[in-house]
């Protein structure tokens, strides 16, 4: 069943053409990995899909409903929830507090009874941030902010995650251990996800499929091993056809 | 009709718009490169009229000789502001916003202080003096030759600032920190001193626009924030950091102030002025000749 | 456990200070009554500033213009409304005008909401000011007002009513989303917060109260004068007494205000220029030494004592 449908999305900024007629859709359970250059509009997509910029043209779907047009607070709460690649967390509240607040405001907010301290401790557990719940959310590290980020999006109780290059800047051994935490919240929340990343080894390990964006258009869509082998591709990213 | 065209009505106009455009170059030092919200600016200009108005009535020494001691010592209070207040913020604060919330206080703080040092130091009575006060007739236009003064230093001041930021390497240095503060600490600038710089000029420049004032008009010691505010329409129409635009800018809040008075009452000034203010952050924040953000 | 027990704290705290204030005049006479009323205003004031500036991080520096329209709703409509009816009504034609100019105001951010807040109460200072110069009113004699303590009696209401509601916005959801609108506005929309419609609505609340302490002290003085009533001082004092005292617990803008009217009781009538020196003094310091203001000096003390 699919789950997002991009239709037509383009996007202008002046005279700059930062995404220009892209198609796709995202289907229930998948985990769909965009993959681009600097500059290719991956952020953009991901920006008009959570609504914080409106395309300039096409429409974003989700579960068969329009959501263009909409506020990012109302396609939150619709049940897409992102994550920002420079960390945004909440100042001046902790850990806890920042996972509370979007439990408290998310399209999850009436899912449960438990105390909200529970149900945020629980969150902040399964991403490895329990024992960091107390501090402010400005003396985390990287690493730590790069999950906060993911705890808060979980928080809102979504069906569908936009993760943008959570694990940029990570050490190696953190990487690992954040692809075994994305892959344990998805089966857990039965999520859908939807990630950048510029590592190619890890997007192809944890993606279903994979979208590839150069200069705002989509040029290749498949399986990471037929990405992999995809000419169009081997061109941009290695530069000419002779490999 | 004829009042548009009156040349003594364009010339007070040019004035006052150089003024604006000269106190908004130096408001653009602090603000527009460094965020730093000062909204003590108008009072540096009361104090470098202050400066001028007490070189003259003591020593004799006619303002335009004065100009380098008068911005001395506004530039003066401008390094010591730096180094007591600021360096520690600048250097400790991450985000913007609180850099921005907090410089605000404290230039708030500076204002009333200064504002009520000078009103206990010289007290609050309007204060004025003759100078420079001979009239040139040139065709239907008499201007005092202090008025003319005042617009031919602002004006060239105001360039030779556009040109040294455009081709020195001081000036590269505030355009990479505008863009960039952590890629110009990289590529090797030394920010501290660039922003010690900013203040020292911005503070200068005021300490000289307040000079020139007190050349056209009554001087007090709460006479500066309808300067600071006509210098945030200044920047904010201009552009953030951009000189040209200011200039341009400043000379446009001063046809709309002589002007609409002009054509008007003296009443509507203020309302005018606020009018202009409120309208500009609204409707263009990103300036006149900036683009939209979408 | 003691989340209830720091509320009932706070309530009992703020029950002796108003039934103090309520008796200030029986037990040491009419001069207390006034510097009461002076403190009673300022909380009220200093609360409604916090409420939405202190938790959203909204810089406001025009909360005067509230004031003022209390001010002016209530001279306008002096003897032709009765008092309880004008005196609401001043709340209420505040927080109307706070909710049109709310949508405008708050798409701009961080300094330019600041100066734009001041803009715009300078700018219905002066309209006023044209307006009743139009009408041929210099100032407004208001005879036949009410006397000093049923004033400040309604004052004290006033004062607990913005200490209460902000000690409940505080700790209500309403209020976590204000807060972490300070935090990022951006993430919080993205967790599901109605940034545009909490700014509105926390706007427009702290807008309310100022509008009725405004016709309160038109009585009070019982003349009217724009220039008085929509004084920017009173804009700056509120931010002040918000700093010092700390401006996101409904504990510091008490202190801050019990902190400047003693200030200004020792020194306003004696030496005014020197008041506004160490004014402008202890806002540098608290800015630069103790950004979280006296509340949070308090409650470092206290865990220190607590270890």
């Amino acid at each position: 069943m699919t789950l997002l449908q991009i239709e037509k999305i383009g996007k202008s900024f002046g005279g700059l053409r930062a995404l220009n007629d892209v198609n796709f859709a995202v289907n229930n359970g998948e985990t769909v990995g965009l993959m681009g250059a600097n500059g290719a509009g991956k952020t953009t997509l991901f920006s008009i899909i959570a609504g914080h910029q409106p395309p300039t043209d096409g429409i974003v779907r989700f579960k068969g409903d329009q959501m263009t047009g909409k506020r990012p607070d109302q396609i939150c709460h619709a049940g897409i929830a992102r994550t920002f690649q420079i960390v945004r967390p909440f100042a001046r509240m902790t850990v806890r507090e920042n996972v509370e607040t979007a439990i408290l405001f998310g399209g999850a907010r009436h899912a449960s009874n438990q105390p909200l301290e529970i149900r945020a401790k629980d969150i902040l557990d399964q991403v490895g941030l329990v024992d960091q719940s107390e501090m402010p959310s400005g003396a985390l590290t990287l690493s730590g902010r790069k999950k906060l980020e993911v705890a808060r999006a979980l928080g809102t109780g979504p069906e569908l995650l936009l993760l943008d290059e959570v694990m940029a800047g990570l050490t190696p051994a953190e990487v690992a251990k954040m692809l075994d935490t994305l892959r344990a919240i998805k089966a857990d929340h039965k999520l859908t996800i939807f990630i950048i990343e510029h590592v190619v080894s890890t997007l192809s390990d944890l993606s279903d499929r994979i979208i590839v964006l150069h200069h705002g258009v989509k040029i290749a869509e498949g399986t990471p091993r037929e990405i992999a082998e995809n000419k169009d591709v081997r061109t941009v990213y290695f530069g000419g056809d002779d490999t | 009709m004829d009042l548009l065209l009156s040349p003594q009505l364009l010339f007070s106009a040019l004035v006052l718009g150089s003024l604006y455009a000269l106190i908004g170059v130096g408001l653009n030092f602090v603000y527009g490169t460094i965020r730093l919200l000062n909204i003590a600016h108008g009072d540096l200009v009361m104090i470098g009229a202050y400066a001028a108005f007490g070189l003259f009535t003591a020593l004799g020494l006619s303002p335009m000789f004065g100009l380098p001691l008068i911005a001395g010592i506004t530039a003066m209070i401008g390094a010591g502001l730096y180094f007591g207040l600021f360096k520690r913020q600048l250097e400790n604060t991450t985000s913007v916003e609180q850099l921005e919330a907090n410089s605000l206080l404290l230039f708030f703080g500076v204002s009333v202080i200064l504002q009520n040092t000078m009103a206990l130091l010289f007290t609050t009575s309007p204060r004025a003096y003759q100078h420079l006060d001979y009239v040139i007739s040139i065709g239907g236009l008499d201007m005092t030759l202090s008025r003319l003064l005042a617009l031919v230093v602002s004006l060239t001041i105001v360039f030779a600032i556009s040109m040294f930021l455009k081709f020195s390497i001081y000036g590269l240095g505030i355009s990479a920190i505008i863009q960039n503060r952590d890629a110009a600490k990289i590529v090797g600038i030394d920010v501290g001193r660039v922003q010690l710089g900013s203040f020292i000029l911005g503070f200068g420049v005021a300490g000289i626009a307040g000079a020139l004032v007190s050349l056209t008009e009554q001087i007090s010691p709460f006479m500066g924030f309808p300067f600071t505010i006509a210098a945030f329409v200044v920047i904010i129409l201009g552009g953030l950091g951009n000189i040209s635009g200011g200039i341009i800018a400043g000379i446009l809040l001063g046809f709309i102030e002589i002007y609409s008075v002009a054509l008007t009452s003296a009443t509507y000034r203020s309302i005018l002025i606020y009018g202009v203010f409120v309208a500009a952050i609204m409707l263009r924040p990103q300036g006149l000749f900036g683009k939209a953000q979408t | 456990m003691t989340v209830l027990r720091s509320d009932l704290a706070f309530f009992a705290g703020l029950a002796i200070l108003a039934g103090f204030g309520l008796s200030v005049g029986s037990l040491f006479g009419t001069y207390w009554v006034i510097v009461a009323l002076n403190f009673a205003m300022w909380i009220a004031l200093t609360q409604s500033w916090a409420l939405f500036s202190g938790l959203t991080g909204y810089i406001s520096l025009g909360n005067v213009v509230f004031y003022g329209l209390g001010a002016y709703t209530v001279a306008v409509s002096f003897k032709v409304l009765p008092l309880w009816v004008a005196v609401p009504m001043g709340g209420l034609v505040a927080a109307v005008f706070a909710l049109m100019i709310a949508v405008p105001a708050l798409r701009v951010r961080g300094p330019y909401f600041v100066i734009l807040t001041f803009g715009i109460s300078e700018l219905v200072k002066y309209s006023i000011l044209n307006l009743e110069t139009y009408l041929g009113k210099s100032s407004r004699l208001l005879f036949g007002a009410p006397s000093a303590e049923a004033v400040l009696y309604t004052m004290i209401a006033l004062a607990v009513a913005s200490s209460v509601l902000m000690r409940l916005v505080k700790s209500s959801t309403f209020g976590r989303g204000l807060v972490a609108i300070q935090g990022d506005e951006t993430s919080a929309e993205t967790v599901g917060i109605p940034v545009t419609r909490f700014k509105v609505m926390g706007f427009t609340l702290s807008a309310f109260i100022p509008g009725m302490v405004g016709g309160l002290m038109a009585l009070r003085s019982t003349y009217f004068e724009v220039l008085q009533v929509f004084n920017p001082f009173i804009s700056f004092t509120i931010v002040t007494m918000a700093i010092i005292g700390g401006s996101n617990d409904a504990r510091g803008p008490i202190l801050g205000a019990a902190f400047l009217v003693f200030l200004s009781e020792l020194l306003w009538s004696s030496a005014p220029r020197l008041y506004m020196i160490l004014l402008g003094a202890f806002l540098i310091a608290f800015v630069l030494l103790a950004p979280s203001g006296l509340v949070g000096l308090l409650r470092k003390y206290g865990e220190g004592h607590s270890k």
